[in-house]
């Protein structure tokens, strides 16, 4: 597998109305080669620094039984005071115990097992700390098997017959600046968050613990504090619509999934011809959200730019617009009679 | 029969309420679907606060809203005294035998009394040489800011704040960022920013009954509340009466929906390029002859007080866009003199027998965070008391369910976005579960 | 989108080239002894900076970087040589003697006429962040030499000012140069790409074809202006820098030239944003626009801010016998205010900034006038009756004026809005009744200021003369900015009887348990 899951989904989530990216995302054909085959360069590059970041603040939340994260968690009260307990479920390269996906999924939904059959005491005192379980996308929509980790679970047991709450984290290392926390960091981090509220509600229905466990539909942020190496945690983070967001977009991946395409060369970075053929031929939906993430936004824009989509000129434009083109807008400035409603409708908005 | 033993329920709120006040307790939040009688409780509380030798504050956001409670006051408890304090560049008006109006703060009553001023009067006024009022009651709450709300710290101790919390939120000029944490975020309506602080001594109350909106309107309208409330009016008991028609109209199919329920979404296509955004003359067309055909048909109106013929003055219109009112105006040609037809910013408070209104979505066909909020068809959705035909263009239904939400909002807020989706998805999916949907064929053009 | 900004991005596009935005620039141009240009560069997946430029736009610059950013001591040590030139641009009181310190403490004016036209200047959004991170890092600092603390901290509240007073309407002492040049100007391009500095100047380029300037902005975009560098240039030049410099800590020299390489290898990324800020600079000043006629009071407005939300702060806080509790009154939290009360007045203090500074400009540029009208914030129409009310017992009664204007305007503008006159802003009016008929809205006006020729000599006309029918009027709301600014004080009020809600100040105490007699709805029916 060339790109893991996770990255693919937030490539697919960034733009989920492309089906070229959609296609690219599901099926694996990295736009980075799409655009190279065009003779574009630039790849979308990561910081070595921000990897490397990253990774360490990741591990120092989890490292000693996740003693910083959990003293974070206490703090903002998404965990009580005397909570204990940590899971590990992350692979060895993250610092966990498990070779792989598949023995990190395995070892969770065996332990989600264990707990639905706990009672009194021993329900109470469950850990409440599940560093990385591994959950795999409903219907393995994104190929080749669909599994992915997310960062981090809280459990919050109740008595019962009332159902094991799990609560969604997500550990993101850009900064919580309050109100000036960047919006598109967040929007994007909440629907990753919401996906896998989703994905865990399904995974639980399909192992059939469904009525043991109750997803919350909040869930909590992990950020760091500015200019510092310290989690800041923002609780009660509103996922319900975000997961519904995600059931509706899985819904329509299906279809692209099932789509066949030539198999996959076993080389890394030797992208068939035909696979890249058939991201270039699906239909794109160009936005300004491409720029940030998409290799092949330059072609995107140059080429809605030439076909007069008012999207190539901004999101709001195009929204101003509608289905008139650039060309024929600036024909009716320049004096073109109006033909229809809709043309009608832009000159009086626009007179 | 209406829905008589919801007498009981109502009263039992009421009581609350005026137990709240016999007890003189801090806090309290009233919660008031449409038409739910808020002044009802509101001037029976203020008149058993003002039996009790009570100072009582009234502030209500706008001058107009001060002259109505006053009005309801005078017209209700005719031998309760009522001071309208008002700015001295306002002319007094005649608001009943029983208001004093009065302009000059040196001329507040001493002791026992019930004074009505907007909460900018309250603002600035310099209270400290009169005696400290006992109680303030606020009304339409939810259209003040928490920051506004503090300066009316200065009148009383005691709060009872009376609003809609489904209409439309008052507008924030400015950039927020800098508070959207803060403990108390200033630029959030005040009930909501006293409701999410656990440790105030806050008493919520809900009005369990609207008297206004028809039974089956409540229980589409429902999704904009987090609480529920009933109809007054039993199921189909409010109802339009069609005579036979000689001919067929392409807004019939319409019309003959609100003869068996209350509400009927007239759906027009959507151009294969797409609709129009703003002026939809089509659509003013067709909004305007579901008024004309209404009267033309000499519709008549049923409720508990019985039937009666539906005249124009009974018909409402409602677009939230300026240009597509005009539209509808013209469309309407002289009947525009007699049925109102606004924005609903405009059409908060009021309310007609039949209302036509535009769909807000309706051309919307990639929509912002700002069109999803459910404010303004809220109270499209709620002026009615009889009936109400939504016009829309038919897109609106997969607009909705294409979109996906992006949730950008601060830290630890709302998801206005995806609740905006919900909602508007949930109210147009009930209509269509309900077969309330009629597609109007031909298209009037 | 408003449909000026949709009309004029299309014309913008139409025309191949940026093109000006209102008739008049809501800002004043500076000498260069006022002006200080800022900029930065950070390390990927970090807050704070790994290195800074600054310095006057009229002289070579100055650069300041630490070889590892992550080191907090490195870090401390390089912000601190940096802090001199900011805490100049802002005449911080430690850097005055102490009588001259106490002299404008006590006078205030000359010290407001000083700094009244400084300007910050930085490239983009991203290095406003930079201030604010900043201020995260340093303001609450507590370790170390005190007084080296003492000056980080002073670092870290003039950061936290600066972005503070950035964000808050109206105002002209932090320049984003970015956000300066696209309110000046319309681009042709999505507004995501209008984030880039060099993009913008590029279409700003005179003599060339569109494509000539679509091509070049293209090329621009390539070379990062945020603070944040290209991946390739921190992966193929910095990285093996950093980590051989981490690898060297136990060979001093040797980290001192790598820390020398560093610095180097910054140098001509600081220098090229800081360089395009000066160009941006350059290019607004040489625009044949004006700045607005109006903009004195938003001036001053800036200068008042700077003295009682900053200065008079920072001298306060040099009095060594404050306590600590006195001492943090004085700090703004970086994230939010917390206390309601400061929250409620900076709040409201934002809001008066924006209804002053709308107010005022609105009145010295007729772009922004018609955009007004686009956002109903005002009304244009034809006089068709001057008359005066008959009023039972007096001589005169009020002047109305009926105007007529067309009902496809959108208009947000309610019944008892007081609305003045464009081009006479002393002739005010409140609205007493607006009404729809058809295509025409009739709004009816009571005058109420600004009625006499004497009152205004520049009006050929008094408030009554019926030569006014027929003449075409555009009223503006009204800014009640004087309402808006009493709240500010008064919201500082914590003493009123209600003060335990809404100024968070102690519960009170319950009151003694009533018992409930009798029946209340009987009651109050009996009270009808
Ligand atoms: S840049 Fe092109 S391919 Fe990539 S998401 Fe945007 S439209 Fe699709």
């Amino acid at each position: 597998m060339r790109r893991d899951v996770r990255r693919r989904l937030e490539q697919y989530a960034s733009n989920p109305r492309c089906e070229a990216n959609v296609i690219s995302a599901v099926h694996d054909v990295p736009m980075e080669a799409v655009a190279r085959a065009l003779g574009y360069s630039g790849a979308v590059g990561q910081s070595p620094f921000a990897l490397l970041r990253g990774q360490q603040f990741e591990r120092s939340l989890f490292r000693d039984d996740a003693v910083r994260l959990r003293r974070a968690l206490i703090t903002q009260k998404v965990l009580p005071a005397n909570a204990a307990g940590f899971v590990d479920f992350r692979m060895s390269r993250n610092d966990g115990p498990y070779p792989n996906l598949d023995a990190s999924r395995a070892a969770f939904l065996q332990r989600l097992a264990a707990f639905a059959k706990t009672v009194g005491d021993a329900r109470l005192q469950l850990p409440t700390i599940l560093a990385g379980p591994t959950l795999m996308v409903p219907g393995k929509a994104i190929l080749p098997d669909g599994l992915f980790a997310i960062d981090v679970l809280t459990v919050h047991p109740q008595p019962r017959p009332a159902p094991i709450v799990l609560r969604v984290g997500e550990v993101k290392v850009y900064p919580d600046r309050g109100g000036f926390t960047d919006a598109t960091e967040l929007a994007a981090t909440r629907a990753q968050a919401g996906l896998y509220v989703h994905a865990l509600r399904v995974e639980l229905q399909q192992s059939k613990l469904a009525q043991h466990f109750a997803v919350a539909d909040d869930g909590f942020l992990v950020l760091t504090r500015p200019s510092f190496n310290l989690p800041s945690v923002r609780g009660a983070e509103d996922l319900q619509h975000q997961a519904e967001r995600a059931a509706v977009m899985f819904d329509r991946v299906h279809r692209i999934a099932e789509r066949l395409l030539p198999p996959d060369s076993a080389a890394d970075d030797d992208i068939p011809a035909q696979r890249r053929q058939a991201v270039l031929d699906a239909p794109r939906q160009y936005a300004d959200g491409c720029l940030s993430f998409c290799e092949l936004a330059p072609h995107c824009q140059q080429t809605a730019l030439a076909q007069g989509l008012p999207a190539a000129l901004g999101d709001d434009l195009a929204r101003f617009l509608g289905p008139i083109t650039l060309h024929r807008a600036l024909e009716l400035l320049h004096g073109a009679a109006a033909e229809g409603d809709v043309e009608h409708d832009l000159l009086a908005r626009i007179a | 029969m209406a829905q008589t033993h919801l007498a009981e329920r109502r009263n039992q709120v009421l009581t609350q309420l005026l137990e709240h006040v016999e007890r003189a307790d801090a806090l309290l939040v009233l919660k008031a679907p449409p038409g739910s009688g808020k002044t009802f409780v509101t001037t029976r509380a203020v008149a058993l606060a003002l039996h009790r030798k009570r100072r009582v504050a009234v502030a209500a956001q706008t001058n107009a809203q001060a002259d109505d409670f006053c009005r309801r006051m005078a017209a209700e408890f005719p031998r309760l005294p009522v001071h309208r304090w008002a700015s001295a560049q306002r002319g007094a008006l005649d608001l009943g035998a029983s208001v004093s109006w009065i302009t000059r703060t040196a001329d507040l009553p001493p002791g026992p009394c019930v004074v009505v001023a907007t909460s900018a009067k309250w603002a600035v006024a310099d209270l400290d040489a009169h005696d400290p009022f006992d109680a303030l009651f606020i009304d339409e709450a939810w259209q003040m800011s928490w920051a506004d709300f503090m300066l009316l710290g200065t009148v009383a101790p005691r709060f009872v704040l009376v609003g809609d919390p489904g209409q439309i939120a008052p507008v924030v000029p400015i950039d927020v960022s800098r508070w959207q944490t803060s403990r108390r975020p200033p630029h959030v309506p005040a009930p909501e920013v006293i409701l999410r602080d656990r440790t105030l001594p806050t008493r919520v109350i809900e009005l369990p009954v609207s008297t206004r909106l028809p039974h089956d309107t409540c229980a589409m309208v429902q999704s904009f509340y987090d609480f529920t409330f009933e109809s007054w009016s039993a199921p189909g008991e409010r109802r339009v009466l069609l005579p036979p028609a000689a001919t067929q109209h392409p807004v019939d199919a319409a019309l003959a929906l609100l003869t068996t329920g209350s509400v009927a979404l007239m759906t027009l296509p959507t151009p294969p390029g797409g609709p129009p955004m703003e002026e939809d003359v089509a659509l003013a067309r067709a909004a305007a002859d579901v008024v004309r055909r209404l009267l033309d048909r000499g519709a008549r109106v049923v409720t508990e007080e019985g039937e009666t013929a539906l005249g124009p003055g009974d018909i409402g219109v409602s677009a939230t866009h300026r240009v597509m009112n005009t539209r509808i105006t013209d469309a309407l040609g002289p009947l525009a003199a007699k049925v109102r037809v606004d924005t609903p910013e405009r059409w908060q408070g009021l309310e007609r027998k039949v209302m036509v209104a535009v769909h807000p979505l309706s051309g919307v066909t990639q929509p912002s965070p700002f069109d999803l909020s459910t404010g303004r068809l809220c109270v499209m959705a709620s002026r009615h008391s009889v009936g109400l035909v939504l016009v829309s263009r038919d897109h609106v239904g997969d607009t909705l369910d294409t979109y996906l939400p992006v949730a950008a909002q601060a830290l630890g807020q709302r998801d206005e976005a995806g609740r905006g989706r919900a909602q508007n998805l949930s109210l147009w999916q009930y209509l269509v579960r309900h077969e309330r949907v009629a597609p109007m064929t031909p298209p009037s053009v | 989108m408003s449909r000026h900004d949709a009309f004029e991005r299309l014309r913008a596009w139409d025309e191949g080239r940026a093109i000006a935005n209102g008739h008049t620039l809501p800002w004043l141009r500076a000498d260069a002894a006022d002006r200080l240009v800022l900029a930065f560069v950070r390390m990927g997946g970090e807050s704070s900076p790994w290195g800074l430029c600054v310095g006057r736009p009229d002289a070579p610059p100055e650069f300041f970087t630490c070889a590892e950013p992550r080191n907090a001591d490195l870090h401390a040590a390089f912000v601190l040589a940096a802090a001199g030139a900011l805490l100049r641009h802002v005449e911080h009181p430690s850097l005055l003697a102490d009588d001259e310190r106490l002299m404008l403490l006590a006078m205030e004016a000359p010290l407001r006429a000083r700094v009244r036209l400084r300007q910050l200047w930085v490239p983009g959004p991203s290095h406003l962040d930079m201030l604010h991170f900043l201020d995260f890092r340093y303001t609450h600092a507590n370790t170390g030499d005190p007084k080296v603390v003492r000056r980080l901290q002073a670092l870290g509240r003039v950061c936290g000012w600066l972005f503070r007073e950035s964000t808050r309407p109206g105002q002209v002492r932090v320049f984003d140069a970015t956000a300066r040049l696209r309110r000046a100007y319309t681009f042709p391009a999505e507004p995501v790409r209008q984030a880039h500095l060099g993009y913008l100047l590029a279409w700003l380029e005179a003599d060339r074809t569109r494509d000539e300037r679509l091509a070049e902005a293209r090329a621009r975009e390539d070379l990062p202006v945020s603070v944040t560098m290209s991946p390739e240039y921190e992966r193929a030049t910095l990285e093996p820098l950093v980590t051989r410099y981490n690898a060297a800590k136990d060979d001093p020299p040797a980290q001192a030239l790598l820390a020398r390489e560093i610095h180097d290898a910054l140098v001509p990324e600081l220098r090229r944003r800081w360089e395009l800020t000066v160009q941006a600079m350059a290019a607004l000043d040489a625009d044949p626009r004006a700045s607005n006629p109006h903009l004195d009071a938003v001036v001053d407005l800036g200068s008042a801010e700077y003295f009682h939300e900053y200065w008079k702060n920072e001298a306060k806080g040099l009095d060594p016998n404050l306590s600590d509790e006195q001492r943090r009154y004085l700090v703004h939290d970086p994230e939010t205010d917390y206390a309601p009360a400061r929250a409620a007045r900076r709040y409201f203090a934002h809001l008066h900034a924006a209804e002053l500074a709308a107010g005022e400009l609105v009145h010295g540029d007729a772009t922004l006038v018609e955009q007004s009208l686009d956002a109903g914030n005002a009304l244009r129409g034809t006089i068709r009756a001057v008359e005066r009310e008959a009023v039972a017992g007096k001589k005169s009664g009020p002047i109305l004026w009926t105007i007529e204007c067309s009902a496809d305007d959108s208009l947000r503008l309610r019944e008892e809005t007081s609305v003045c006159l464009v081009g006479a802003r002393k002739r005010i009016g409140r609205i007493r009744s607006l009404a729809t008929v058809g295509a025409v809205r009739t709004v009816v006006l009571q005058m109420t200021d600004g009625l006499t020729k004497r009152s205004l000599p520049n009006e050929p006309d008094a408030a009554d003369a019926s030569a006014l029918v027929g003449a075409t009027v555009t009223f503006l709301e009204q800014a009640a900015a004087g309402f808006t600014q009493m709240k500010i004080f008064r919201v500082g009020h914590t003493d009123g009887p209600g003060a335990w809600l809404t100024h968070a100040a102690p519960l009170p105490e319950p009151s003694p348990p009533v018992r409930i007699q009798g029946n209340l709805l009987d009651l109050v029916k009996s009270l009808q």
